[in-house]
């Protein structure tokens, strides 16, 4: 410890290897910025660099300077620590420093893509209970110095965890026990249950994008087009097989998503909190301290039903806006892995024999009815267009499908609340789950729209650090009566939300 | 909480919001409001009268749509501004704060002083005629559950932000220091 401490003491810059993965990065928001622009251009064939045009000149001039931009940047950034204080000192013309007292650090983690782990250095972000934009990143340190300087900003933080909560934590690293991991066969299996539609959505957009682009790019499509549709019509054998490679490709990309995301996924916890490591080319550790995870979620699709997998998702109090980054989420956990988080989080939640109650129907009759008049407008314009009557019926039958969805959500959401938690169940084909503490709220609100005014109805809004959720279509005087009782319970509650 | 001082909670006797007093923003603001209103139809009226005029022809037809519509939006805004502003208000409590708006989609939400992080009292332009201000209220629940109340007297909203600083002044160290050099 007290050598860690000496190497701190002085300002210090980051690992070289930051200056790859600056330019890396510089480059890479460049480009996905403009590569449009960039695709176009090298199509019709305008990007000519012996004898640049203006555009390209500019884009050139422009990706050279955000360049030597980083260079300079990664010269002038400094971190250390000083007085139970990080320091970061950096910026090229406006200057900034920034001081984060070292007990009001929460978390710090690592990260690892393809060329971190190819020089042996981790990216590292330092995350702090605050509610502006508290969060520090650092592009790449070497793994001792991550490691120790970890070490050392926690074993800090045990310090002040002891004399804040009375809790008796003697040793500085905490013991930390593994509770999930998966394997490369049920990891597989995942992605086989993957929601195959939202991939396959994927893939039409993004041709449709590629061929818009071609097209504004210059070629002419309608040549083929034709060659294609006169092909396609000609048998039903290629309509066959395209559907099928259509099929496969989209399982493909979801079971590729699981892996590259989820590959070798450990979940560990100590005495103050869990922390996830997964990925396989970007390999991420990311730690939630329980106080802060204000959130706990989890849901199934129909297939993974049949297997009793489930999503897990712990939503942490997020400094700047609600993002996924910072919430962690696994997959393939049965229901009493879920059983166990939630006594690891919430010991104190009281679940058993707790009353769930329906939501008002006009959840789904409002909808019926206004999707029901639209569509029926929709069919009467489209029958005086004389549009084919296959395009009608599909419009018909979509909506048979919005209302048969919206048909079962109503079935399954229900709610319950007691004295320590708010617990609520949905889903349309799957199942979700949501549940929160009492004291982790911030706010309570009504809402009323004009069609559940004139029936009495409600939506209550429950505000957390995490998002919002609400509990739609409910009696008003209970609403009303759940808004107070909820303020009730934030003030009476002595436990912090963080 | 101490175990032995734990009284059972009559849910018939949870303090109701419903029964509060209520007040209403000061008249001042519907002013500022229709001086805003106008300002801003001003504004568009004459981008888009330039926009017509000089840089996209229109068929007459579509203008007169366009023009209708136009018009039926500035009656509206104006409409929900006097509708509206009587279903703006306010209630304080003891250990929370009540904001009730609208009056085609309503929506009523709390805040207790414990979740509040900080406050803040600013003041627009047009507000500075008429010395009114609005208080601002951040929650950690992020943007879906902030507050502002506008149209109080610049002293009645400084008290409101005295008294949420004296709430939440549980010597909260600050979090994050970022000073420009």
């Amino acid at each position: 410890m007290k050598k860690s401490e000496m190497e701190f003491k002085s300002p210090s810059r980051q690992s070289r290897v930051a200056l790859i993965l600056i330019i890396y990065s510089r480059l890479k928001g460049f480009v996905s910025r403009l590569w449009p622009i960039i695709l176009i251009g090298f199509f019709t064939g305008n990007f000519n660099f012996s004898n640049p045009d203006g555009l390209t000149l500019t884009i050139m001039i422009l990706a050279v300077a955000s360049g030597i931009a980083g260079i300079i940047a990664y010269f002038r950034y400094y971190y250390w620590i000083e007085n139970d204080q990080f320091v970061i000192r950096k910026g090229v013309l406006s200057k900034s420093l920034t001081q984060i007292p070292m007990d009001r650090i929460q978390t710090v983690d690592f990260e690892q893509n393809l060329i971190h782990q190819i020089f042996n250095v981790v990216g590292l972000k330092i995350q702090t209970a605050g509610t502006q934009q508290a969060e520090i990143k650092m592009e790449a340190l070497e793994v001792p110095i991550a490691n120790a300087l970890r070490e050392y900003i926690l074993s800090k933080k045990v310090d002040t965890i002891v004399t804040e909560d009375g809790t008796e934590i003697q040793s500085a690293v905490l013991p930390q026990e593994e509770i999930y991991r998966i394997s490369f066969g049920r990891l597989i299996k995942i992605g086989l249950t993957e929601n195959h539609l939202r991939s396959g959505f994927f893939i039409v957009f993004a041709l449709w994008w590629f061929l818009d682009n071609l097209r504004e790019a210059g070629l002419n499509l309608e040549d083929y087009e034709q060659e294609v549709s006169t092909a396609i019509g000609a048998s039903l054998v290629i309509i066959g097989i395209l559907s099928i490679v259509f099929l496969f490709l989209s399982i493909f990309i979801s079971v590729a998503r699981v892996v590259l995301q989820h590959f070798d996924l450990r979940l560990l916890r100590s005495d103050q909190g869990f922390k996830l490591i997964s990925g396989l080319f970007n390999r991420k550790e990311v730690a939630a301290p329980y106080n802060k995870i204000q959130v706990l979620q989890w849901s199934q699709n129909l297939i993974q039903k049949f297997l009793g997998y489930h999503t897990i998702v712990m939503k942490q109090a997020s400094s700047v806006e609600v993002s996924n980054k910072k919430s962690i989420q696994v997959p393939g956990v049965y229901a009493q892995d879920i059983q166990a988080i939630e006594d690891y989080l919430f010991p104190e939640r009281e679940e058993k024999d707790i009353e769930y109650y329906a939501i008002n129907k006009h959840f789904f009759i409002r909808p019926a009815l206004y999707g029901g008049i639209l569509t029926i407008l929709l069919c009467v314009g489209l029958w005086f267009n004389k549009s084919a009557i296959l395009f009608i019926a599909a419009v018909i039958l979509f909506f048979l499908f919005f209302c048969y969805r919206k048909y079962l959500t109503l079935k399954k959401a229900t709610y319950a609340i007691n004295h320590q938690a708010v617990f609520l169940k949905g889903g349309a084909f799957g199942s979700s789950q949501w549940m929160t503490m009492l004291h982790k709220i911030q706010a309570v609100s009504i809402r009323q729209s004009p069609y559940q005014r004139r029936r009495k109805l409600a939506d209550l809004d429950i505000h957390t650090a995490s998002g919002t959720t609400s509990i739609p279509y409910i009696p008003l005087d209970r609403a009303a009566y759940l808004h107070d009782y909820l303020c009730y319970q934030i003030e009476v509650k002595e436990k912090h939300w963080m | 909480m101490n175990p032995f001082n734990n009284p059972q909670i009559d849910i018939e006797d949870l303090p109701r919001s419903e029964d509060l007093q209520y007040s209403g923003l000061e008249t001042d603001y519907r002013s500022v409001q229709i001086i805003s209103n106008c300002i801003f139809w001003l504004f568009f009226g004459v981008a888009f009268g330039i926009g017509f005029l000089f840089a996209i022809p229109v068929p007459k037809l579509l203008f007169y749509i366009i023009a209708a519509i136009g018009v039926a939006l500035i009656i509206f805004s104006f409409i929900s501004i006097f509708v509206g502003f009587r279903k703006k208000q306010y209630a304080i409590r003891d250990k929370d704060i009540h904001y009730k708006r609208g009056w085609i989609w309503t929506s009523h939400t709390v805040i207790p002083f414990k979740r509040i992080q900080h406050s803040e009292v600013v003041q627009g332009p047009v507000d500075r005629m008429f010395d009114l201000a609005k208080i601002r209220i951040f929650t950690a629940g992020g943007s879906n559950s902030d507050l502002t109340i506008p149209g109080l007297r610049v002293g009645n909203a400084n008290q409101i932000k005295d008294l949420i600083t004296s709430r939440i002044a549980t010597t909260r160290k600050p979090v994050l220091t970022n000073e420009e050099e």
